[in-house]
């Protein structure tokens, strides 16, 4: 891809992703689910999620799983308001440069 | 590489860090195999890339841990880290010098964001929402135009340092090495000095049995009793001298090539860790 993914809209993408699944999601899901609409090497995403978890927009819990526990990402409270704040930017920046790209914008 | 042996090099890659956090890294990565399709494994292994980028990238999250400026270092100038990832960007924007190119960023967001904040303004809405956009992503604003070049200065330092404390450290080294290899060589003739000394004494022992048998089968004729008792004796005695030279054969056949061996690997270590690993 030629646009590099910022690491706040990489941000914005993961605690979609993990979003919506009211019971949270294991990493190798998250990941695949963000590889569908983003380029992005696989072992990207750790230190990612480990960030989020850090700054308490997601928190992981173990659950039990064919016998293993598997470790589950799930949404905070200040992770769902902060995927709100991305999702109101990313509205009006992506609807800007898509004005822009189409002639519709005013000068 | 087998999803065993990538997980033991990241192991081993990662054993300077703290052991909880690798920990925490190993059991996602051996999760992300478990949960990955079965025969996946080689594919993933490839889609992850090598042990040693795996282990730079979770380094590099630990790093910005500490600087607590996880945002600052790679904001909207990419996520996509030069150092890990391969480049997909057109030729023209990333042959520009890195520190160029950061500044031009640097100074494009903070435009960005003056505009937005200056003029953009309206409805409550996007009041709060820059409330919250303030207390987010301030520690951006400022990091993102100065830590990169801060980062670099003292990244020179820094190799500057280690190439003086390698030059320091050479006449130390030399001589640990020498003490070292002084003290292998000393365990070395220590070990065959006994080993020799064994198998001395069973020959001796051999040998002295040998002449006894000799003399016993004189005394024989003399006084019977005493005659057989000295070769009964002696025969022990050349038994006993075969058994140790035997069992000094045995141990050295046994233990010096696991020995050497050892030995060898230890000595290659250093060379074989900066070097690619098969």
């Amino acid at each position: 891809m030629v646009f590099n993914t910022g690491s706040a809209l990489l941000d914005a993408i993961v605690l979609a992703v993990v979003s919506l699944e009211e019971e949270g999601v294991y990493g190798y899901k998250i990941t695949q689910d963000v590889r569908k609409v983003i380029e992005l090497s696989e072992s990207t995403l750790y230190p990612v999620l480990r960030r989020l978890q850090k700054d308490e927009c997601l928190i992981v819990y173990d659950r039990e799983f064919a016998g293993r526990n598997r470790r589950y990402y799930k949404i905070t409270e200040k992770g769902s308001a902060q995927l709100a704040l991305y999702k109101n930017e990313w509205q009006s920046y992506s609807s800007k440069i898509s004005d822009m790209f189409s002639g519709r914008i005013e000068r | 590489m087998r999803k065993e042996e990538f997980l033991k090099e990241l192991s081993y890659l990662l054993q300077d860090i703290p052991d909880a956090d690798r920990e925490e890294a190993l059991k996602y990565y051996e999760e992300y195999f478990e949960d990955a399709p079965e025969g996946e494994e080689d594919e993933i292994i490839r889609k992850l890339g090598s042990p040693e980028k795996v282990a730079a990238t979770i380094r590099e999250g630990l790093r910005s841990d500490e600087e607590s400026e996880a945002f600052g270092e790679y904001t909207d100038a990419g996520y996509m880290d030069e150092r890990f990832e391969d480049h997909r960007m057109p030729e023209t924007y990333s042959s520009g010098r890195e520190e160029d190119r950061e500044r031009h960023q640097g100074t494009y967001q903070e435009k960005h964001y003056g505009e937005y904040r200056g003029e953009k303004t309206g409805g409550e809405q996007r009041d709060r929402t820059r409330e919250q956009d303030r207390e987010w992503e301030q520690p951006t604003k400022d990091g993102a135009s100065e830590q990169p070049r801060e980062k670099k200065r003292g990244g020179c330092l820094k190799i500057f340092l280690i190439i003086a404390l390698c030059i320091c450290a050479v006449p130390i080294l030399i001589q640990l090495a020498l003490v070292a290899a002084l003290a292998v060589l000393g365990a070395v003739l220590a070990v065959l000095a006994a080993a020799a000394a064994f198998l001395l004494g069973g020959g001796a022992l051999f040998a002295a049995g040998i002449w006894a048998v000799g003399k016993g089968i004189g005394v024989l004729f003399v006084a019977p009793a005493t005659g057989l008792m000295i070769c009964g004796l002696s025969l022990v005695g050349i038994a006993a001298g075969i058994l140790i030279c035997c069992f000094i054969v045995w141990l050295l056949c046994k233990a010096v090539p696991p020995l050497a061996n050892g030995l060898v690997r230890i000595v290659r270590r250093p060379f074989e860790k900066g070097g690619t690993k098969p």
